[in-house]
């Protein structure tokens, strides 16, 4: 007998990527106009939204990589968010930016 | 109004002026992770952490029970930030990388979400204990220092070196080489060179704490002549748990020849 083949909801995982590129803007729109409190919020839905993607995903490994990058960069945002340091958050946005669009290429190269 | 009501009064006043015009707090409010010590927790750092983490280990505290892993949850999530995005080859930074991405968001919830303990008819037996065994069975020839090295108490971090004779009368191949550690607690790395003959001692290999041990392969083989000897250049650093006190340790070199 053999396993059956995990099916991949067709639109699924572009759609949580589209909605993980628009925590990124939203938390962009947060540091730019200093409403630290509440970057935290997008922060930590975007990771789990990263962590829904490679759920998704047949091979989990493929993006293990990025979706670490992405769960990290969101935690140290949520813990910099908490600081109020300007220089640190911005520097915790870059990552968190550069961490989506690795993931966004990693989907792309599959 | 007498002066007592007017300073009351300007108090009041005073109190709702800075509670109105007060910038919003930096923090948000304390959120309980869905994620248990007993449920989720546990399973990760037994499988991830256990080498190092437990009562003896080199790691600075045990997770291996509730009560000694919630009070360094801030820690945790320090070390694991710091691990991520720190790109260094430090044994100990490598080592917090291992976490997968989800173990990763288990372990950082967890510690921000107010490490809850999780269901009581769930909690792990009694910690495992520490492990200190050979990467791949028992060496044909096992080496101890020559006597246990004492740390005096106000050292806290140091390297020492060791020569050890290997004694056999017969040229040998030496094909793997590892270390077991006779204190764990205080032995971070051990560099290990070979000299044999007339020739300046060679590194063959690093040894250092790892979850999952793996054997330290010399590739080619190096030939061993008779009265050929192990260097082991030992770094000995105490944690907070031993700051201050005499330790000892006698660590044991072990040898695989090819067959």
């Amino acid at each position: 007998m053999t396993m059956p083949v995990r099916e991949t909801p067709t639109g699924a995982i572009p759609a949580l990527l589209s909605e993980l590129k628009t925590k990124d803007t939203e938390i962009g729109g947060f540091v730019k106009t200093g409403t630290f409190a509440s970057i935290w919020v997008p922060a930590l839905a975007a990771k789990d939204l990263a962590l829904q993607i490679q759920a998704l995903m047949p091979n989990e490994q493929v993006v293990e990589g990025p979706v670490k990058q992405v769960v990290l960069a969101a935690y140290k945002l949520d813990s910099v968010g908490d600081l109020g340091d300007a220089e640190k958050i911005n520097e915790a946005h870059v990552a968190f930016s550069a961490a989506v669009k690795a993931l966004e290429s990693s989907l792309a190269r599959r | 109004m007498t002066n007592m009501k007017r300073i009351c009064a300007a108090a009041i006043v005073l109190v709702i002026a800075v509670v109105y015009f007060a910038p919003a707090g930096g923090a948000h409010g304390a959120i309980t992770s869905r994620f248990t010590y007993n449920g989720e927790i546990y399973p990760i750092v037994l499988n991830r952490c256990s080498r190092c983490h437990v009562d003896g280990g080199v790691g600075p505290m045990s997770l291996l029970s509730y009560e000694d892993a919630y009070p360094w949850a801030e820690a945790v999530i320090a070390e694991l930030l710091d691990a991520g995005f720190n790109p260094s080859n430090d044994f100990i930074k490598a080592a917090h990388r291992q976490v997968s991405a989800r173990e990763l968001d288990i372990l950082l919830e967890w510690s921000i979400g107010r490490w809850p303990e999780g269901d009581a008819t769930k909690k792990p037996e009694p910690p495992a204990p520490l492990k200190v065994d050979w990467a791949q069975g028992d060496p044909q020839l096992t080496i101890p220092l020559p006597k246990a090295y004492e740390m005096p108490a106000d050292v806290t971090e140091t390297t020492e070196e060791f020569v050890l004779p290997i004694e056999g009368t017969a040229a040998r191949d030496l094909t793997s080489i590892d270390l077991l550690p006779g204190t764990p607690a205080i032995v971070r790395d051990v560099v290990l060179s070979i000299k044999s003959g007339s020739t300046p001692a060679k590194t063959v290999a690093t040894w250092t704490p790892r979850q999952s041990p793996a054997p330290l392969v010399i590739k080619p083989a190096i030939r061993l002549a008779p009265g050929s000897q192990v260097v082991a250049k030992i770094h000995y650093k105490k944690t907070w748990k031993h700051d201050g006190k005499p330790m000892t340790d006698r660590s044991t070199v072990g040898l695989y020849f090819a067959k």
